[in-house]
C-alpha cells in the first residue's frame, strides 16, 4: 500500500465530515429549533433561551396520544409479523438451491414506489371488501418493512454454518431442538435487528399508512395533518420526540450487538 | 440405544448397491460393503470421488438415490440422524460457537434423559479420555486446532455411539499435529472396541489408522482389503498408481516358444506371476514397487533383468531414489535404502536392474 500523503489525508477528512454534516444536519437544524421560545422558525440565540414551551405544548394536543398509541400499536405488530416472516425466509434460504431468485422476489417490493404499493393495497382491500383499519396499515408496512428485514436476518443465517445444525441432528437432537439450541441463539441478532427494522419504518411511515388507515390515524399522518393546516412549532418538538426515540432505540441495539460480539468472537 | 435389536451377525453397517445422484452427477454408484463390528475402516479416495458422500449416507445426512444402508441389520435409508446407532465426527467440527466446551459435550447427553450433574461427570470423563482435563468451562474460541479436535471427539464420543463416523477428522490440522493424532485415534478405537467409520483423501493416514481400507474411485469402490493387501495385490490400476508409487508398465499378454506368458511392452518382455484368466492378446499392465526393484550387478540374477540408463538420483534421506529410462523410453523408479554415506548421486551412466516376477503384478488394463 503506498503511503497517504498529507494533502491526501486533509481532503479525505474534510470530504468525510461535509457527507457527515449532509447526513446529521438537517436532523440536527429540527432538533435545535424545537427549543426556540418563540414563534419563529430559528435556532434558539443563547443556551439560556433554550425552553420546552413547544415539548409541554404537545401535551396538551387533543388527537395525539390516540396517533401515538396507533403507531405504536402498527409498529408493534409490524416488528412480530416481519420478523417472524424474515425468520421464515432465513429458514427457507437455508435450503434453497436457486437462491438468488428467492432473494429478487424477497426484495423486489423494496423497488416498488410507495404511493403505489399503497394504492394498489388500498384499491385491492376494497375489492375484496376489507375496510380499512389498524390492521390494513400492518399490512402495508409488513409487505413494506419484509424486504429490509429480510436483508438482516439473511445476513445472520448465511453465517450459520449448516454442519451446526447437521451436528445438532447427529447428536440426537430433533429439528425443533435444533432450532431452539442452535438456529435461534446463533441468529437471534438478526431476527431483532428485522423487529427494530420493522418498528422504526413502521413507525415513520407516511403514504401507505394515508391511504389505509380506518378513522384513526397515525402519528405521521397526524403530523402531516398537522403541517398543512398552517404550521404550530410544536410540530417540531414532534419531530424532534420522534428523532430522539429512534436514536434511543438505534443505540440500544447498537450497544446489544457489541455486547454479543464481545461475548461470542467465535462467529468472526 | 436401549431399544436396539441385538444382531447375531457381525456386520455394523451394510451398504447394499449403494447409489446417489445429484442432478446429473452421479457421486456413488452401486457400491456394495460390509462394515464388521469394532473394525476401523477408511474411505480413501481422490477429492470428488464420493467417499464423503457415502459417509453422509451412513450418518443420515443423505437420503440413497438407490440402494440400502442397514444399520446394525435394520435397514436406515429414511432414519433422520438422531435415530441412528452413528456419531459423526465432522470434517469442520462444528462445535457449537455459543457453548462453553463443557456444554458442547452435553448437548448430546441431553437427550438421553440424564441429569445435571450425572451429564458433567460423563462430559469430564470424556475431557479425560481425549486429554482435556481443566478446559470444561473454556469457551470454544479459546481453543487451538488440535484442542478443538479434541473436544469434537468427546462430544461425539461421550454419547457412547456404537458407530463412530470422522469425515476428514484430521484435515484442518498441521503435519505434526496430524500424525500424532493418527496414533492416538487408533488407540482410541483399540480402547473403545467400537467401530470407526472415517473419510480422508490422505494415503498415509488411511494406511496408518485402519484396518482395513476401502478405495473409491469416481463413485465406485475400487477394492476393500488391509494396507499391506492394498499395496501388495492392488486389484487394479487406480488401486496400483493410487497407494504408494508405482512402476506401471504397459503391454500385451504374449506367448514365448517354450509356451510360457509374457507381457510384451515396446519390444520389451517382461515375465509376469502365473495368473488365471489372461488370453493371449489381452492388454494388460505390470506393476513393480520401487523398493522391490536391484540395480547393479546383483539385479544380473533377477529373471526380469534390463539394460537401463540412470538418469537422476535424488538423496530422500530414508533412501535414494533413482530415475531410470529403459530401452523403450519406459521410467522405472527404484528406490534403494541409503545405508552409507559413501552412495554416489552423480547420474548418466548405464547399468542393470531386475526384478522377480513374484515381486511384481499383472493386472487387466483399464481403457483410459
Amino acid at each position: 500500500m503506498g503511503r497517504v500523503t498529507v494533502p491526501k489525508r486533509v481532503s479525505l477528512w474534510a470530504f468525510t465530515i461535509l457527507a457527515l454534516m449532509f447526513i446529521f444536519l438537517p436532523s440536527a437544524y429540527l432538533l435545535l429549533i424545537s427549543f426556540e421560545p418563540s414563534e419563529l422558525e430559528k435556532v434558539p440565540r443563547n443556551f439560556s433561551d433554550f425552553s420546552l414551551r413547544w415539548y409541554i405544548q404537545l401535551f396538551h394536543q387533543e388527537r395525539l396520544p390516540g396517533a401515538i398509541r396507533q403507531s405504536v400499536m402498527v409498529g408493534l405488530l409490524t416488528a412480530g409479523i416481519t420478523s417472524f416472516l424474515s425468520l421464515l425466509s432465513g429458514m427457507s434460504y437455508r435450503r434453497l438451491r436457486k437462491k438468488s431468485y428467492f432473494l429478487g422476489l424477497l426484495i423486489f417490493p423494496m423497488f416498488v414506489p410507495g404511493i403505489i404499493a399503497a394504492l394498489s393495497l388500498s384499491v385491492f382491500f376494497r375489492l375484496i371488501s376489507i375496510r380499512s383499519s389498524m390492521y390494513t396499515v400492518v399490512l402495508g408496512h409488513v409487505l413494506y418493512a419484509l424486504p429490509y428485514a429480510s436483508i438482516v436476518t439473511l445476513v445472520s443465517f448465511s453465517g450459520l454454518k449448516e454442519g451446526l445444525i447437521e451436528a445438532a441432528r447427529d447428536l440426537g437432537a430433533s429439528g425443533f431442538r435444533a432450532f431452539k439450541d442452535i438456529i435461534f441463539p446463533l441468529t437471534r441478532g438478526g431476527i431483532f435487528g428485522a423487529a427494530l427494522f420493522g418498528f422504526l419504518l413502521s413507525l415513520n411511515e407516511f403514504i401507505r399508512a394515508y391511504f389505509l388507515s380506518g378513522w384513526q390515524e397515525t402519528l405521521s399522518i397526524y403530523m402531516f395533518g398537522q403541517m398543512k393546516g398552517g404550521a404550530d412549532p410544536s410540530i417540531y418538538a414532534l419531530a424532534g420526540l420522534i428523532l430522539s426515540v429512534s436514536i434511543f432505540l438505534v443505540l440500544v441495539a447498537l450497544i446489544y450487538y457489541s455486547f454479543i460480539r464481545y461475548f461470542s468472537r467465535s462467529f468472526a | 440405544m436401549k431399544n436396539r435389536i441385538e444382531s447375531k451377525s457381525e456386520v455394523d453397517v451394510s451398504l447394499k448397491d449403494l447409489c446417489k445422484r445429484f442432478g446429473d452427477f452421479t457421486a456413488v454408484s452401486d457400491l456394495t460393503l460390509e462394515v464388521h463390528k469394532g473394525e476401523f475402516l477408511t474411505f480413501l479416495g481422490p477429492s470428488g470421488s464420493g467417499k464423503t458422500t457415502t459417509l453422509r449416507m451412513i450418518g443420515g445426512f443423505e437420503t440413497p438415490t438407490a440402494g440400502e444402508v442397514y444399520i446394525q441389520g435394520e435397514l436406515a435409508n429414511d432414519k433422520p440422524p438422531n435415530k441412528r446407532a452413528t456419531r459423526t465426527v465432522f470434517q469442520d467440527l462444528a462445535l457449537f460457537p455459543h457453548m462453553a466446551v463443557g456444554g458442547n459435550i452435553e448437548y448430546g447427553l441431553s437427550f438421553q434423559g440424564l441429569n445435571k450433574k450425572e451429564r458433567k461427570t460423563k462430559a469430564l470423563k470424556a475431557l479425560e479420555l481425549v486429554d482435556l482435563e481443566g478446559l470444561y468451562e473454556r469457551k470454544v474460541a479459546t481453543l487451538s486446532g488440535g484442542q478443538k479436535q479434541r473436544v469434537a471427539l468427546a462430544r461425539a464420543l461421550v454419547t457412547e455411539p456404537p458407530i463412530l463416523l470422522l469425515d476428514e477428522p484430521l484435515g484442518a490440522l498441521d503435519e505434526k499435529l496430524r500424525e500424532r493424532m493418527q496414533g492416538e485415534l487408533k488407540n482410541l478405537h483399540k480402547r473403545l472396541g467400537i467401530t470407526f467409520i472415517a473419510v480422508t483423501h490422505n494415503q498415509e493416514e488411511a494406511l496408518t489408522m485402519s484396518d482395513r481400507i476401502a478405495i473409491i474411485d469416481r463413485g465406485r469402490l475400487e477394492q476393500v482389503a488391509t494396507a499391506r493387501e492394498l499395496y501388495e495385490s492392488p486389484k487394479s490400476e487406480f488401486v496400483a498408481d493410487f497407494i504408494g508409487v508405482a512402476n506401471i508398465i504397459r503391454g500385451k499378454i504374449i506367448e514365448d516358444n517354450a509356451g510360457v506368458k509374457k507381457l510384451l511392452s515396446d519390444g520389451l518382455e517382461f515375465f509376469i506371476p502365473s495368473k488365471e484368466g489372461f488370453n493371449i492378446g489381452d492388454n494388460a499392465i505390470l506393476v513393480v514397487r520401487p523398493e522391490r526393484i536391484e540395480i547393479g550387478d546383483k539385479a544380473r540374477k533377477s529373471n526380469n533383468s534390463f539394460s537401463v540408463r540412470v538418469r537422476n538420483i535424488f538423496y530422500k534421506g530414508a533412501y535414494l531414489e533413482y530415475y531410470t529410462v529403459l530401452e523403450s523410453s519406459q521410467e522405472i523408479r527404484i528406490r534403494v535404502e541409503s545405508k552409507s554415506s559413501s552412495q554416489d548421486t552423480s547420474a548418466d551412466y548405464k547399468t542393470t536392474i531386475g526384478w522377480n516376477e513374484s515381486d511384481s503384478v499383472v493386472l487387466t488394463r483399464e481403457p483410459k
